[in-house]
């Protein structure tokens, strides 16, 4: 919905409030209206004299039939106006129901949106001050290392050897901890294997991290087209999963992944 | 712990449950004495 749109429906909303107010207000003066000409009526009823009914043959209902008729026909008409407005103002609240709900999920979506954006932008800093705290100091410290190795490798080789045996073990680590940023960014994997030799291999490096907990798999081979969905659910597994191996105290986790119709249902369960 | 304490210690599927709402999914969370289990529905 663009911003254009928005503006218009909201202007809509105001007006078929404005429209409401002025029913509430035109049927509550009708009914005003109505009281006063039929307590104007129980009046003159009330105001037959005695003597009429005994003495004279007319009744109020001659005598002032015109006034009478006058009232009573104006009664009915406020009676029908009232009618006809109820059944407008029912209409006109049912449509300022509708826009509500139109425009309060408008607000939600642009509020998550903003807050999409917002843990993206978080994310960002945290992978750059990840990649330059630990892989860039490695990869400097590796570089002096291999300045050390070029000086100690005529004189000492040896320490040449040593030197440069630790620096491979160091590289081997710095290339891990690059490979983990870039697998949370881009589980890449499900491309490749597909969703559930992904989250098997998730599993057994969960299994690892806490090799007491037992996991119970129940994952469908399915095939995901959309990237964005595929990933999500493989986010969905390693977020909750990751949260049950490191937080929950139990001894069980199960997952499950199952494919029906248009719907993909997913759990992670935990005992602890 | 409560759906909402789980959601404030993990805030990593605070943002899962938004991404997933955003792509049309639903998103659930049961906690109770016999463990967490936090489940989700995708439409295709």
């Amino acid at each position: 919905m663009t911003k254009e749109n928005r503006e218009s429906l909201f202007e809509i909303y105001h007006s078929f409030l404005d429209e409401a107010e002025s029913l509430e207000k035109e049927i509550h003066e009708n009914e005003l209206s109505i009281t006063e000409a039929e307590k104007y009526l129980d009046k003159m009823y009330d105001s037959e004299p005695d003597d009429f009914k005994v003495f004279s043959p007319r009744n109020i209902l001659r005598t002032q039939k015109t006034e009478i008729d006058h009232r009573k026909e104006l009664i009915e008409r406020m009676e029908n106006n009232n009618k006809y407005l109820h059944s407008r103002l029912e209409k006109i609240n049912s449509y300022i129901l509708g826009l509500e709900s139109v425009l309060r999920e408008k607000k939600e979506e642009t509020n998550s949106a903003q807050f999409i954006y917002t843990i993206q932008e978080k994310e960002r800093v945290r992978i750059a001050n990840n990649l330059h705290d630990l892989s860039l100091q490695n990869l400097t410290f590796l570089y002096h290392k291999t300045e050390i190795v070029s000086k100690y490798i005529d004189k000492d080789t040896v320490r040449a050897k040593l030197e440069l045996a630790t620096l491979s073990k160091q590289l081997k680590e710095t290339i891990d901890d690059i490979r983990d940023v870039i697998f949370n960014l881009n589980p890449i994997n499900i491309n490749i294997y597909g969703i559930k030799e992904s989250i098997d291999k998730l599993v057994e490096k969960y299994e690892k991290i806490n090799p007491n907990i037992n996991f119970i798999t129940s994952i469908e081979d399915i095939s995901i087209s959309d990237d964005t969905i595929a990933n999500t659910i493989f986010n969905f597994i390693q977020e909750a999963a990751y949260n049950a191996v490191i937080h929950s105290n139990g001894s069980n986790i199960t997952i499950f992944l199952k494919k029906e119709y248009h719907k993909c249902y997913v759990s992670v369960k935990d005992d602890g | 712990m409560n759906e909402m304490d789980y959601k404030n210690a993990h805030f990593g599927i605070h943002i899962l449950e938004e991404r997933i709402k955003l792509i049309g999914g639903t998103f659930k969370i049961d906690t109770g004495d016999k463990g967490t289990e936090v489940s989700a529905i995708f439409k295709f």
